[in-house]
Parts: structure tokens; C-alpha cells; sequence
């Protein structure tokens, strides 16, 4: 106490809330919608003064000309008792619809915080002006709008996905919608991290959520095993991580990752140190995203794990562990460019070409998924080794083609998965075009723009990313990812073939969406052509997210 | 807007940019056909009884514009630009959906809608009664679209786009009866091989943009002449490398003799008259670039001779009727690689155009033949058709005649102006191949007409041979009169008014040098043209109209090892199925065998830390955890090995 008294008082920075709205509002929403599910019968009891709470915040925020944010405060205050009121008995439904309309805000408040970063509302062209936020803890940039856009994008489909999964298996447990939108709040917050501190936090905020989500189907062996693998080994990865950064640190002297790539740039760093930190943190953040050969879990996990799960997984955490690569090779380490582009390059190639003629020989969809992702994540490493304006918004352009086209995929797995029970074989698919076309065909498109082709998004995906390659003068690594394609076609199309030019069992039942399903698949194909043919809004984006805090 | 483009040579391009007029609605030619796919697919169950008219009108619709629009360019000669749309933007990569309209899309067009709506009319009768008889037509209008595309596009990426969904629609369609399993094989087949030769387009796409900037075809057709021959040299033979696989020749061509598990129309449509010509569009479209690199252009040269000679001697001993065509198409896709190589460019189109005409009639001939017969395809089970078919007997002697080069048919014009551009562009030896090709093509196609039509009955009595319904024969009729008078009516002599008409949008070879062969004149070439053809047919009547044919395969006037040898069509396809599968299935194998095997080995040397982490896992009954983090670890020290050796 003594001490204290003689101490200076310690001066709070400012928080500026507004540059982590959207994580706020999703935290909040997900402690609210644990809380109510605690509830169960008194549900209004939490459900209103949750409402006031928020509503207040709500009309303080608009009296301070935060318009949007306390727009969204005040609609999701209002549709908290709603919900409750309206499915007295479904705790389920109230969660689903909890965290959907959560998400929807979240997307609000992004592109609130992106309008308000834009500069030049005269010109056509819009280039963002990155902000930092939280004395440097936080990086508003392109990186974090469009990271953001994809995670929230993707938790946002995922809910209704997997909803009527959820309950089929019986695992529609109340944990289930807060632990995703807290793993959403980890991928946004690994998208925004801008010192080393924080994007430790935020990568176990993240992974900690989907270990538990992996092992959700608690009477599932496969599950169990997929929960128990993913945490031993990220465990491991994340230890090879820290160790990492602690050597950065040791190196640098510096946290905040522009203030690293600084020290890293001059010549009386330590530079053994430095480059033993940036080994380390390659393989810690290569495990995240699945390079091989660090890229062992995912098969096991991807199967065993619910297919909602999956499917988020797939597409989420890759999007934000290529948000954390992006930033901390462009950002903290361009001193060491000529050190990590070519082994960066090397892991892309044999990552493409591995998962593509692994998923050649497998069996099982979802498995066969597993690979399919490992794959992209070599694709995806070709616009962060190229360096540039263009590799950057090509890979974060890459991730949101990726995230439409394999959250179709694996909803349409959820459809065939929901009757027919257990793991869907290539089997289990023949005739599917003639029994349900609607979802073979949509089955169909999502593997065609996995694979590339014209017009879907994965094609405009890969283009981008290969013609950024091209740029930085790797064109042998982009042949190779042409090779790869054409190699991955195979088993992508053997998928569709298997369901158009084969003969149905009539024996096996016929895949089910529910409402939710359904919607989340066309909402999925839909932006799968929509992404193939009008690109052009989301890749401006991605253009003008070149900006960075450095 | 009126623009003026100047070639590199000095030639002036008259670029219209222009969004009203019949140009202006240009962007419905391929909008048409893709509604009708749309609308087929999606009121199957309620119109599934319309489904052919809507398919019909859309066809029909978009060859009424296509004509006008070609009206337009034919009345107006200039290279017309209409503006769409931007499909991506970004960071200095700008691709429209524009369209380029010039005289050589005028043609290109016409001719994909013209044989399109024939084809559509034929498939009525041919296809009535088959259970997805609806599906049928709109994969049908789906193609017509894509091709469309592909012909309309002023980009090569939009180009690809068409390129890569004619492909998707030609798989469609080629697996489209896929109770037989081997149908569903050659539909992958044919989409694998392509994407083999979409690797080498891609990788040409980006070193276009890398060398010029754009993929504007417009851009980069005048910017070519200042580019280093070695770039030029680079670029042909990467677009080179995917016009093989699309337009099936060697040594990609294995797909197309698959493709004809298909349904006929479909391989008189896509497999002879119009996708399996892309490739040679894409070379002319490009011809600008290619006149660089002298040396690229002889490559092309070679690869289309040899095609044509490899592919007709195949086509010799065939005994399918779809099979005999299907390397005929081959070999006649060899002509017009071979004229592009030589530098014959309006050449090349001519055939492409004539081709069309004769090798759309013989297959319609075929399918009309197969319908009669009970799908039998055997051509020693048939024989002395003529009785009882004479407008399809008729039809196919004319398709014949055109395709042996008889004059004053379609054909002899176009492959004997390709010969005589080879003799006088100094390709001697080219040119003696593509004189015995043309002996090979008369007599092969000549043994086929005779085995079908002539001679007595070989068929039994099991089947009742009929003459087709007029939905089939009118299209036949309509091909035939083309076959027959085409040649003449468009190019008669080497200058005639197709080659004035093209003439603009081809790249110029005044600066190339060539000189002929020889002292022939071409009052001594176009003889010896024809002294060819008559020498194949001639053969062909003796060997199979003279002789007693009774007894079948076994009557071939020739055997031994060269007979055998293309009889089993020189065990290529074998060959390839060793190679390719056989080896990228042991690349996987070896993989797999990598994933299960040597990871779990290898744990036991990696070191204590991975064991004592192991066993957690192990406790816990995961299997290979423990081999897991032994690899990462593993991996993870090469890495920091790698990276620590460039720094201490």
C-alpha cells in the first residue's frame, strides 16, 4: 500500500473501443447466451436485464454519434427477450438465432470500422488508413477488415449448417454457439494482433474453443480421439510457437511486431537468435494452417470431428492463421526476407503437391476434404511468398474463395451425412445426381471451385494468387500449384462423377436438408458463382488491404 | 469510337468500339443458349416435353443474331469491341467481359450456331424416346453457350473461361449415357487429358501478363512484333501445349476416339465441327505472336503433319463407324495445325470451316446409319445400305467425295491450298506427309463408305435397316449441299474472298522469308492433289468393292505386323495408361506408404522428448500421436537446420 501511495499514478491509455467493436459485441453475446442456457427455465431472468444492459449502452452510444454501434446494441438488446419469448422451449433455436444475429452485428460493426478507416470518399479507388489501436497491441488494417469479414462470414453460415446436425446427433448441447463465437472472437483477434503478445492470446482463444467444439460428440469415439490429437498436438505447437517468440523477443527487444521488424532490420541484431525465433514460429504457425509437414492432425481431426466443426475449422482457422503469417512475415520479419521466402516457398510446393495426391487415394469425403484443405494452404502460402501488395490481398482474396467453396462442400456432406449416419464413403454417393440433384449439383460446383475451374470463385482465387506468384518472379512454384490443380481435379471430379455417372442404391436413403441447411448451402453456392463472376467487390477490398500498420 | 490499331507490320486494324447497332447485341449470342440450359434444367418436370423446342429456339435465336452480327462485319469490315462489364480488377489485372467481333468470330460464329442448330434439329429424332432426353438438351445449349464464349471473348482469360466450359459441357456429354461404365471413364478421360493442356495454357496466360502487361488478345496481338523471339518462341508453345490437348493432337489426342461413347450429334457437334477446333482458333487468333517465332511455327507444323499421318494410318484398319471418323477428325485437325505451322493461316480457317461441313455430315451420316441399324457399329455388319437409305446413302457419298478431296467438293479446295501453301512456303518434306495423308484419308474414308453402303447385305436378319425421319435427314441434306458447294462458293482459288476477308485479322508472313520448294507451279500441284485423291479411292474400291468382303475383318487385302500395328492403333493408349496411371498411382502409393509406414518409424529416433510426449498420447489409446509429434518435431529441426546453416 506504502509502495503504491509513493508510486506516480499509473496513467490508463485510452481504450479506443471502437477498434475491437465487433469482438466486444460477440463476446458479450456469447457470455449472454452461456448465461441463458445456464438458465433453462428462467431464461427472461437473464434475457431482460441482459436486454436493459444492452439497450442503455445502446442509447448512451448513439447520444456520443456512434450511430451504428449503438444501432447494434440496441437491436441485439431487442432481440434477446424476442428470442426467448418467442422459443420458450428451444433453448437450442435461441442459441442459434443468439449467435447469428450476434455475427450479422459483428459484420455491421466491421464494415462501420472499415467505412470509418476509408480514405479518398471522392476518388474511386479507396485506400485504407491503418490504424493502430491499444498502444500498438492492435492493428486496424486490411489484414483485420478482411479477416473479419471471412471468419464472421463463415461462423455466420456455419450456425445454421450445422444446427439441424447438431440435433441429430444429439449433441446440440448449449456450449456448443458461445464456444464458436468465442473461437470467432480468437480468429478476428489473431487477424488484428499486432505484438506478439496478443496474437499468443488470441491464437489459444481460438484453439482452446476448437478442441472442446472437436470433442463435442462426447459418445463418439472418433471424436473423442479427433479432440484429444488436435489439443496434444497444438499443445506442442504452440509451446514450439512461444519459444519462438520468446527468441524473437530475446532478439529484438521489441513486442510489437512493426517495432520487431525495425530491430530485425538493422545490423547489430543478433541475427542466429532472430532466425532461430523465426524457425520456431514457422512451424508453430505452419501446424495452425496445415503445412506439411506439420500438417499430420488434420486428417484425423477434420474426419473425426462433428462436420459442422469441420467445415468451420477448415475454413476459419485458416483464413486466420494466414492472418497471423501475413502479418508477422510482412510485418515483423522483412529483415529476414531472404531466409524464410525460399523455405516458405519450398513448404508451399510440397504442401500442394502432397495433399493432392494424398486425397488421390482416400475414400472418405471428409478425409478426402482434409487433404483438399492441406492443399489450399500451399496455395495460399504462394501471395505470402510473394512479398507484395499483390501476394497479400491475393492470399486474403484466396482464403474467402476457399472459406464459400469448402463451407458448401462440407454442408453438403451434412445433408448426405444426416440420414444416411456415420462416415460417408465415395460409395455412398453414386447416382446422388439423379436421386437429389440439387445437392450433387451444389456438391458439385463447391468441388469444381475447389479444384479451379472457371467461372466459380476458387478459379478467380487461384488466378489472383498465381498471378501474384508470377509477379514476384516464382513462376516455378506456380506451375507447381498449376500441377497440383490439375492433379487435385482427379479426385474432385471423380467426387462428381461418382454422382452423375454412376447408378443410385436404392438401398440408401436420401440426403435431408433442414431449413437451416438449406439455407446456408444456397447462401454458399450462391456466393460461389457470385465470388466467380462479379469478383469485383470483395477484390477491391482486398486491393485496398494491402495497408498495413507498420 | 473509332480507333486505329497498327499492327507491328504496317497493317492498320480499323477497331470500332461501339455498343449500339447489331453489335451492341452481340453479348446475346451467348446469353441465349445459356438460358436455355437454365431454363431446361430447371422446368425439366414441367415442360420436360418442351424441353427440346426451348433448346431449339435459343439455338435458333442466337443463330439469327450471330448472323446478323456477322452481317454487320461482313457489310462493315472493321474489328468491332462491344464494352461489358469489368469481371476482375485488381491491382493493375484488369479483365472485362468484353467482346471482340472481327471477321475471323464472324466466321467462327456462324459456323458454331450454323452446325449447332442443325445438330440440335437432328438430335429430335435422333434422341426421342432416351430417359433424359430434357438433360440432354440442356447440356446441348450449355455447350452452344460456352463455345460461344469462347469464340466471342476479347481476352484470353475470357477465352479460357469458355475454353474450360466447353470442356465441362463436352464431359457432360460425353458420359451422358453412363450406365455403360467405360462411357463414364472416356468422359474423365478426355476432361483429365484436357487439363493437362489447360496447365501449359495457364502458365502462357501468366507470362503473357508478365511480358505484356494484359491479356487483352487485341493488346497482345499488337505489341508482338517487339517481342524477343525467344519470349515469342516460349509463349506459342505454351498455348501450342493446350490447343494440343483441346484440339486432340499428338500427343494429347487419346481422349477424342474415347469421346465417341458419346452421343452421335453430340460427336458431330462438339468432336468434329466446333470444340475440337478451338485450338486451331486460339493459334490463328494469336497468328500475330506466332509469325515471331519462325521456330514455334515449324513445331506446330510438324505436330499437325505427323497428327495427320499417324491418325490417318490409325483410321485405316478401324472398324467402328465412329472410330474411323474419330481419327479422321484427328488427322483433318493435323491439316489445319499443319497450315497454321507453314504460315497457311486463312488456309487453316478455310478447312476449319469446310471440316466442319463434311466431318458434321459424315457423323450425322453415321448416327443416322447407327440409328437403322440397332446401334450396331461394326462396318463389316453392315453394307449395301444404299437400297435402303438413299438420302443418307446420297449425303454420305457427297460427305465423302468432299472429305477425299474429289473435286470440285469442299475439301479438295481447303486441303489442297493448304498443300500448295506448304510446297511454296518451303516445307518440302511437310508437304510430302501431308500428300500421303490425303492418299490415306481418300482411301480410308472411301473403305468406309464402301463397307456401309456398298456391296451385299452382311447385317443378317435380325435387323430391319429403315431410312431416318426427316428431323434427321433435313439436317443432312442441308450439311451435304454445304459440303458440296462451300468450297467453291467461299474460296476457289488462293485468293478468293474468304482469304480477302480474313485477311486483316491474321498475322502477316511477308517478312518470313519463305521460299518454295520447288520449281512447281500450282497448274502442277493441284493434279497431283488430285491424282492423290483418286489413287485412295481407286485403292479402296479394289481392296473392298472388287474383292469379296463376306467374311469380315478377315477379308483386309493386307495383314502383318504394320496392320496389326494400327489396327491396335500402335498400342498408345496402352502405353499412356503404364505411364500415367500406372506411375502417378505409385507416386501416390509411395505417399501413402510414407504417411503410414515411414512416420511411424521414424519416431523411434526422434528423440526423447517426443517419446515422453508420446506416451501421454499413448495413455490415452490415439494411436499415432506419438508419430505425429515425432514428424513435426523432426520437421521442425530440419528447418532450423536449414535456416541456422544461412546465418552461423
Amino acid at each position: 500500500m506504502f509502495l503504491a501511495q509513493a508510486t506516480e499514478p499509473l496513467e490508463i491509455p485510452e481504450v479506443a473501443w471502437s477498434s475491437f467493436a465487433p469482438e466486444l459485441a460477440l463476446t458479450a453475446a456469447a457470455l449472454v447466451l452461456l448465461l441463458i442456457a445456464i438458465a433453462k427455465g428462467r431464461q427472461q431472468l437473464v434475457a431482460v436485464p441482459a436486454a436493459v444492459v444492452s439497450l442503455a449502452a445502446g442509447i448512451w452510444l448513439v447520444t456520443q454519434q456512434l450511430v451504428v454501434p449503438g444501432g447494434v446494441a440496441i437491436a441485439l438488446g431487442l432481440a434477446l427477450p424476442a428470442l426467448v419469448f418467442a422459443f420458450p422451449r428451444r433453448g437450442s433455436l435461441v442459441q442459434a438465432w443468439g449467435a447469428g444475429l450476434a455475427l450479422v452485428g459483428a459484420l455491421v460493426l466491421t464494415g462501420w470500422q472499415y467505412l470509418t478507416v476509408l480514405e479518398g470518399g471522392g476518388t474511386e479507388v479507396a485506400t485504407i488508413v491503418p490504424q493502430a489501436a491499444l498502444a500498438g497491441a492492435l492493428a486496424n488494417d486490411g489484414i483485420a477488415f478482411f479477416t473479419r469479414i471471412t471468419v464472421y462470414l463463415t461462423g455466420l453460415l456455419v450456425v445454421p449448417i450445422g444446427y439441424g446436425y447438431l440435433q441429430d446427433r444429439r449433441i446440440n448441447r448449449a456450449e456448443v454457439e458461445p464456444l464458436l463465437l468465442l473461437a470467432v472472437v480468437g480468429m478476428a483477434a489473431l487477424g488484428t494482433a499486432n505484438d506478439l503478445i496478443t496474437l499468443f492470446v488470441a491464437l489459444e482463444v481460438l484453439s482452446l474453443a476448437l478442441y472442446v467444439l472437436a470433442g463435442l460428440a462426447r459418445r463418439d469415439r472418433r471424436s473423442q480421439e479427433a479432440s484429444l490429437k488436435y489439443f496434444v498436438l497444438g499443445a506442442v505447437a504452440s509451446a514450439i510457437l512461444l519459444y519462438g517468440m520468446a527468441l524473437t523477443y530475446v532478439a529484438s527487444g521489441e513486442l510489437a511486431l512493426p517495432a520487431i521488424g525495425s530491430s530485425l532490420g538493422l545490423v547489430t541484431t543478433d541475427r542466429v537468435v532472430a532466425t532461430l525465433g523465426l524457425a520456431l514460429i514457422t512451424v508453430g504457425l505452419g501446424f495452425k494452417v496445415a503445412l506439411v509437414p506439420f500438417h499430420l492432425w488434420t486428417p484425423d481431426v477434420y474426419q473425426g470431428s462433428p462436420t459442422n466443426v469441420t467445415a468451420f475449422m477448415a475454413a476459419a482457422t485458416k483464413a486466420a492463421g494466414f492472418a497471423a503469417i501475413l502479418r508477422l512475415y510482412l510485418v515483423a520479419f522483412p529483415g529476414l526476407q531472404g531466409l524464410w521466402v525460399p523455405v516458405l516457398a519450398v513448404l508451399a510446393a510440397l504442401t500442394m503437391l502432397y495433399g493432392a495426391y494424398l486425397a488421390l487415394v482416400q475414400r472418405d469425403l471428409k478425409r478426402m476434404l482434409a487433404y483438399s484443405s492441406i492443399t489450399h494452404a500451399g496455395y495460399a502460402t504462394i501471395g505470402v511468398v510473394a512479398v507484395s501488395d499483390a501476394g497479400l490481398s491475393g492470399t486474403l482474396w484466396y482464403l474467402l474463395t476457399y472459406a464459400v467453396s469448402t463451407l458448401g462442400a462440407f454442408a453438403c456432406v451434412i445433408a448426405i451425412e444426416r440420414t444416411r449416419g456415420g462416415e460417408v464413403g465415395l460409395l455412398e454417393l453414386r447416382g446422388l445426381g439423379r436421386t437429389s440433384p440439387a445437392i450433387a449439383g451444389i456438391l458439385s460446383l463447391c468441388l469444381l471451385s475447389l479444384a479451379g475451374l472457371p467461372p466459380t470463385a476458387g478459379f478467380v482465387g487461384k488466378l489472383v494468387v498465381f498471378q501474384a506468384g508470377v509477379q514476384a518472379g516464382l513462376t516455378w512454384l506456380v506451375v507447381i500449384g498449376v500441377l497440383s490443380s490439375v492433379v487435385a481435379a482427379f479426385f474432385y471430379l471423380r467426387i462428381a462423377g461418382t454422382m452423375f455417372l454412376e447408378d443410385a442404391d436404392p438401398a440408401l436413403p436420401l440426403p435431408a436438408a433442414s431449413s437451416g441447411l438449406t439455407v446456408g448451402t444456397a447462401v454458399s453456392a450462391a456466393l460461389v458463382v457470385f465470388l466467380g463472376i462479379q469478383p469485383q467487390l470483395f477484390l477491391q477490398v482486398a486491393d485496398s488491404a494491402a495497408a498495413l500498420v507498420r | 469510337m473509332k480507333l486505329l490499331a497498327v499492327l507491328a507490320s504496317g497493317v492498320e486494324l480499323e477497331v470500332v468500339e461501339t455498343t449500339s447497332g447489331l453489335i451492341g447485341l452481340a453479348w446475346l449470342i451467348p446469353l441465349v443458349p445459356l438460358l436455355g440450359f437454365v431454363g431446361v434444367l430447371l422446368a425439366t418436370r414441367a415442360l420436360a416435353d418442351r424441353a427440346a423446342t426451348i433448346a431449339m429456339g435459343a439455338a435458333a435465336l442466337t443463330f439469327v443474331l450471330s448472323a446478323a452480327v456477322a452481317t454487320t462485319v461482313i457489310l462493315e469490315p472493321a474489328t468491332y469491341v462491344r464494352a461489358m462489364p469489368t469481371w476482375i480488377d485488381v491491382g493493375g489485372f484488369t479483365v472485362t467481359f468484353e467482346l471482340l467481333i472481327d471477321q475471323l468470330t464472324a466466321v467462327m460464329l456462324l459456323v458454331v450456331t450454323g452446325v449447332g442448330l442443325l445438330v440440335h434439329v437432328y438430335s429430335v429424332g435422333y434422341m426421342h424416346g432416351d430417359s433424359r432426353y430434357p438433360r440432354y438438351f440442356g447440356y446441348l445449349n450449355l455447350f452452344l453457350a460456352s463455345m460461344l464464349i469462347l469464340v466471342l471473348g476479347s481476352n484470353l482469360l475470357t477465352l479460357f473461361l469458355g475454353w474450360e466450359l466447353v470442356g465441362l459441357s463436352s464431359y457432360l456429354l460425353i458420359g451422358f449415357w453412363f450406365e455403360s461404365r467405360s462411357n463414364a471413364a472416356a468422359a474423365k478421360k478426355a476432361f483429365v487429358t484436357n487439363r493437362v493442356g489447360d496447365v501449359s495454357f495457364m502458365v502462357g496466360m501468366f507470362l503473357t501478363f508478365a511480358t505484356f502487361g494484359t491479356l487483352d488478345i487485341l493488346d497482345v496481338v499488337t505489341d508482338a512484333e517487339a517481342l524477343a523471339s525467344g519470349t515469342a518462341f516460349a509463349l506459342v508453345l505454351l498455348f501450342l501445349g493446350g490447343a494440343v490437348a483441346k484440339s486432340a493432337q499428338i500427343p494429347l489426342y487419346v481422349w477424342l476416339p474415347d469421346a465417341m461413347a458419346g452421343p452421335t450429334p453430340v460427336s458431330a457437334l462438339i468432336h468434329a465441327a466446333t470444340m475440337v477446333t478451338a485450338g486451331v482458333y486460339l493459334l490463328v487468333r494469336l497468328s500475330p505472336l506466332l509469325v515471331v517465332s519462325v521456330d514455334a511455327m515449324e513445331i506446330i507444323a510438324w505436330v499437325g503433319a505427323l497428327t495427320a499421318l499417324f491418325a490417318a494410318l490409325i483410321a485405316v484398319r478401324q472398324d467402328g463407324i465412329k472410330e474411323i471418323l474419330a481419327y479422321s477428325t484427328i488427322s483433318q485437325l493435323g491439316f489445319m495445325f499443319l497450315a497454321v505451322g507453314v504460315g497457311a493461316f486463312r488456309e487453316s480457317i478455310f478447312h476449319l470451316v469446310t471440316h466442319a461441313f463434311f466431318k458434321g455430315l459424315l457423323f450425322l451420316v453415321a448416327g443416322s446409319v447407327m440409328h437403322a441399324m440397332a446401334n450396331r457399329t461394326d462396318i463389316w455388319q453392315m453394307g449395301g445400305l444404299r437400297k435402303v437409305m438413299p438420302v443418307t446413302f446420297w449425303t454420305a457419298a457427297i460427305g465423302t467425295a468432299a472429305i477425299a478431296g474429289v473435286p470440285p467438293l469442299a475439301g479438295f479446295f481447303s486441303k489442297d491450298q493448304i498443300l500448295t501453301e506448304a510446297y511454296f512456303h518451303g516445307y518440302g518434306a511437310i508437304w510430302i506427309i501431308g500428300l500421303v495423308a490425303a492418299v490415306l484419308t481418300a482411301f480410308y474414308m472411301s473403305r468406309w463408305f464402301i463397307l456401309i453402303f456398298l456391296g451385299r447385305p452382311r447385317y443378317g436378319e435380325v435387323v430391319h435397316p429403315h431410312e431416318s425421319p426427316p428431323s434427321m435427314t433435313v439436317p443432312l441434306i442441308v450439311l451435304a449441299v454445304l459440303s458440296a458447294i462451300g468450297g467453291l462458293a467461299l474460296n476457289a482459288v488462293h485468293t478468293g474472298p474468304l482469304y480477302r476477308f480474313l485477311e486483316p485479322t491474321v498475322g502477316p508472313i511477308d517478312q518470313l522469308g519463305y521460299e518454295p520448294v520447288g520449281p512447281l507451279e500450282e497448274a502442277v500441284l493441284i493434279p497431283l492433289a488430285i491424282v492423290a485423291a483418286a489413287v485412295g479411292i481407286l485403292l479402296a474400291y479394289l481392296a473392298y468393292a472388287r474383292r469379296d468382303v463376306s467374311s469380315g475383318r478377315m477379308s483386309e487385302p493386307v495383314s502383318g505386323v504394320g496392320a496389326e500395328l494400327m489396327e491396335r492403333r500402335f498400342f498408345v493408349d496402352e502405353a499412356y495408361e503404364k505411364v500415367f496411371t500406372g506411375a502417378g498411382g505409385r507416386v501416390a502409393q509411395a505417399m501413402v506408404w510414407f504417411d503410414t509406414r515411414v512416420i511411424d518409424g521414424l519416431v523411434d529416433g526422434a528423440g526423447a522428448v517426443s517419446v515422453a510426449i508420446g506416451r501421454v498420447g499413448r495413455r490415452a489409446q490415439t494411436g499415432l500421436v506419438r508419430s505425429y509429434v515425432g514428424v513435426v518435431l523432426l520437421g521442425a529441426i530440419v528447418l532450423v537446420g536449414v535456416l541456422m546453416a544461412q546465418v552461423v
